[in-house]
C-alpha cells in the first residue's frame, strides 16, 4: 500500500498482477516520487523514482 | 407485442461522441426495426428531452436519473424491459450507501448500482429500500475515458438486435474458479448442470484459454477480480495467477454467450486509461456475449459452500437456461436471492445492491415453448402474451410482497456488547488474525407487513434446497467483526502524481496485494448468537469457513 502522509491507497503497477507483484515488493519501505492514475482507492503507477536511492 | 425502452441521456452521448452520435442513433434505429420483427415495440427515450419537462435527467445529478427513468417506466405503460444505453458517465450508477458501515466496513465506501431503477420505490441512498425489485433493467454499456470508440456501443447495438436464441439450452459450460473455492464452485456448476460438472482451477489452469474451452454457452466464474482491472485472478495459498485475461476474449467466445462472475469489480466498466485495457465484462460484450452479469464492487462468497454472490449468479444462469430474457432472469435472481437470504445481512445486502445485469435485457439465449401451441399465428401469439404476462404478473406480486415482508439489517450499527465481541474476537484469533477493536451490531428492521413476510417465509428454501417451510428462527440481530485493517477508500477518480509517498507493506503481505482481512458475522436469535461464520477476505473476495452453531 502506498502511504502518501495523507491517506493510504493500495498500490498496483500499470500492467503488474494486483495480488502479487514483485517489482512493486522490493519498493517496501522506500520513499517514492511517481506519476499513475489513482481510480478510487486504488493507484496505478506508471514510473516513479526511487528517492531513497537518489539521496544515498 | 412487448415494449422495450432505449433510455440514455443525449447531451452526455453528444458531449462523448460528437458528429459520431448519429452512428449510435442509427444503430438504435436498427435495433428497433429488429426488435419489431421479434414482436417487440422498442422506442428510444431521451432522459433530458425537452418532453422530460420537470422529470429532465440533469448531468452531475444521478438522482435525476432515478427520477426521470421512474417516471417514464410509468408513462410508457410500465414496459417489458428497459435498457440503459451507455456506460456510467452517460447514464450513472446509484450510489448506494455500503451496508457495512462503521468498524465493519470494507474497502467500498459505496455500491455503484442500477438497482434502484429496477424498483418502483423512490430514490434513496438506502439498500434497504430497494429489497423488492420489479422491472426488468439492464444495461449496454459504451467505451469509457476519453476519445471513445463509437464503434463499440454501435458494434454491441448490432448484436443485439442480430441475435437469434437458440433452439434449446445446452449444459455445455465453462467453469471457472480460484483454486481455493473449488468446493464451492462445484456446488454451483452441479446445481445448474448436473452430478459430475467440475470447475477448472486457477492454478493450473488458464488464462490462455483457447476457442474451444471458451465455446460454451454458459461461463460461470468465481475468481479474484481487482479494480480498473483487465484480469480476473486464481488463488492458490499465496500464488495467485491470472486465470483470465480481457485481451483474449473478443476473439475466442462465440456469440450469445451469458456470463455469471461473482468476481470483485467484475461488471466495473472503468476508463481504461488507468490500466492496460478495459475490462473482462467489456471484452465478453464486445466478443459476442448477449449477457455479463456482475458485481461493481467487492463480492463475497463462501469457500466450500454456497452463498452470497454464489447463490445470485446461479439463479441467474438458471433462468437463463429456463428460456428466460437475460433481463427477466436477472430480476428472477434478484427476487429470488432477497426472499431466500431473509432477512438480509449487511453482507447480502451488498450482495443484492452489488451485482449488475450488461446487455441487452429483451433477449433470450434459448427459446422457450411459451410460444403457445395454437394453430394460427394469431392464435400462437394470443397464448405467448398471455404466458409473458401471468409470468411478469407473478414477478409484480413477488415485489410487493419483498417490498412489504421483506427483512434487512438496519443501515446503522452500534457497538457490539463486549461478551458478544470477545467471542467474535476470538473466532479471529483462531485462524491467526488479529480483531478490531470493535464489532458492529446490526439490528434486524421488521418487516412492515407480518402476513407478507409470512407468505414470503412459507416454502422458502435454505441455500442447499432445502424447503424451510418458514420454520427458520428469526435472525433479531446481526453482528461484525473485522480482523484486519482495510485501506481508506477515498472518492474521487483522476491523474494524480506524488511526491515523497512512502511504500508500506501491509500486515506482513505483498505490497500490490489488495488487503486482506477477515470479517467475522454472527447471527443472534432472541438474545442469542446461534451462528458464527468466519469470513477471509484477500481482494474483498470473502472466503468462508463452515459454519459453526452453539448458544452464547
Amino acid at each position: 500500500m502506498l502511504d502518501t502522509g495523507r491517506e493510504q491507497l493500495v498500490l498496483r503497477r500499470r500492467g503488474g498482477n494486483a495480488f502479487r507483484d514483485q517489482v512493486l515488493e522490493t519498493l517496501v519501505g522506500r520513499r517514492i516520487r511517481g506519476t499513475g492514475s489513482r481510480s478510487g482507492y486504488t493507484f496505478v503507477l506508471d514510473q516513479w523514482e526511487d528517492d531513497d536511492e537518489a539521496r544515498a | 407485442m412487448l415494449i422495450k425502452i432505449v433510455v440514455t441521456h443525449e447531451t452526455a452521448l453528444r458531449q462523448k461522441y460528437g458528429v459520431h452520435f448519429n452512428a449510435v442513433k442509427s444503430a438504435v434505429d436498427r435495433l428497433i426495426a429488429a426488435d419489431a420483427l421479434r414482436g417487440v415495440a422498442t422506442s428510444l427515450v431521451l432522459l433530458d428531452g425537452s418532453d422530460m419537462g420537470r422529470w429532465k435527467a440533469k448531468s452531475n445529478n444521478p438522482e435525476s436519473f432515478k427520477d426521470a427513468i421512474d417516471h417514464v417506466f410509468f408513462l410508457k405503460g410500465r414496459p417489458d424491459y428497459v435498457v440503459i444505453l451507455g456506460g456510467p458517465d452517460v447514464v450513472p450508477h446509484q450510489r448506494l450507501n455500503t451496508p457495512l458501515v462503521g468498524d465493519a466496513a470494507d474497502e467500498d465506501r459505496d455500491i455503484p448500482s442500477d438497482l434502484p431503477y429496477a424498483c418502483n420505490a423512490p430514490g434513496s441512498a438506502v439498500v434497504g429500500s430497494f429489497i423488492g425489485p420489479s422491472r426488468v433493467v439492464s444495461r449496454v454499456p459504451d467505451a469509457q475515458g476519453e476519445n471513445p470508440d463509437v464503434s463499440i456501443l454501435v458494434g454491441l447495438l448490432d448484436a443485439a438486435a442480430k441475435w437469434r436464441p437458440k433452439a434449446k439450452s445446452t449444459e455445455t459450460y465453462f467453469g471457472l474458479s480460484a483454486d481455493v473455492w473449488e468446493k464451492s464452485t462445484r456446488l454451483s456448476l452441479r446445481a445448474l448442470f448436473g452430478a459430475k460438472a467440475e470447475p477448472r482451477t486457477s492454478p493450473l489452469e488458464g488464462p490462455k484459454w483457447t476457442s474451444s474451452q471458451l465455446s460454451p454457452m454458459w461461463h460461470f466464474i468465481n475468481c479474484h477480480g481487482a479494480p480498473v482491472d483487465p484480469h480476473f485472478y486464481g488463488q492458490k495459498g499465496n500464488d495467485y495467477p491470472v486465470a483470465q485475461q480481457a485481451d483474449t476474449l473478443p476473439s475466442r467466445i462465440r456469440n450469445g454467450t451469458v456470463v455469471a462472475a461473482e468476481c470483485c469489480y467484475g461488471a466495473e466498466v472503468y476508463d481504461p486509461v488507468a490500466t492496460t485495457g478495459p475490462g473482462i465484462c467489456m471484452a465478453y460484450l464486445v466478443g459476442g456475449a448477449i449477457a455479463f452479469m456482475g458485481s461493481t464492487t467487492i463480492a463475497y462468497g463462501p469457500s466450500d459452500s454456497n452463498a452470497s454472490a454464489d447463490l445470485i449468479c446461479r439463479y441467474f444462469i438458471e433462468s437463463c437456461m429456463s428460456g428466460a430474457s437475460t433481463g427477466r432472469a436477472f430480476l428472477e435472481a434478484r427476487q429470488r436471492f432477497a426472499k431466500e437470504a431473509s432477512p438480509l445481512s449487511p453482507v447480502d445486502l451488498k450482495t443484492l445492491a452489488q451485482f449488475i445485469l450488461l446487455g441487452d435485457g429483451g433477449l433470450r439465449a434459448v427459446t422457450t415453448n411459451r410460444r403457445g401451441s395454437g394453430k394460427t399465428s394469431l392464435a400462437k401469439a394470443s397464448a405467448f402474451l398471455t404466458s409473458h404476462i401471468r409470468v411478469r404478473g407473478a414477478l409484480a406480486e413477488q415485489a410487493v410482497l419483498l417490498t412489504r415482508g421483506g427483512e434487512t439489517a438496519s443501515d446503522t450499527a452500534g457497538s457490539a456488547s463486549k461478551s458478544i465481541h470477545n467471542r467474535m474476537a476470538d473466532e479471529a484469533r483462531s485462524a491467526g488474525y488479529a480483531p478490531g477493536a470493535r464489532a458492529m451490531t446490526f439490528e434486524v428492521t421488521p418487516a412492515r407487513d407480518v402476513v407478507a413476510r409470512s407468505i414470503l417465509a412459507t416454502g422458502r428454501k435454505s441455500a442447499g434446497g432445502r424447503k424451510d417451510a418458514g420454520a427458520r428462527p428469526d435472525i433479531t440481530r446481526f453482528h461484525v467483526l473485522q480482523a484486519t485493517a482495510g485501506a481508506s477508500g477515498q472518492d474521487g477518480d483522476g491523474a494524480k502524481a506524488m511526491t515523497g509517498a512512502r511504500i508500506r507493506r501491509r500486515a506482513g503481505r505483498e505490497v500490490g496485494s489488495i488487503p486482506k482481512r477477515m470479517v467475522v458475522v454472527g447471527r443472534e436469535v432472541a438474545g442469542k448468537v446461534v451462528e458464527i461464520r468466519r469470513y477471509y477476505a484477500h481482494a474483498g473476495i470473502i472466503a468462508q469457513c463452515p459454519r459453526r452453531t452453539e448458544d452464547e
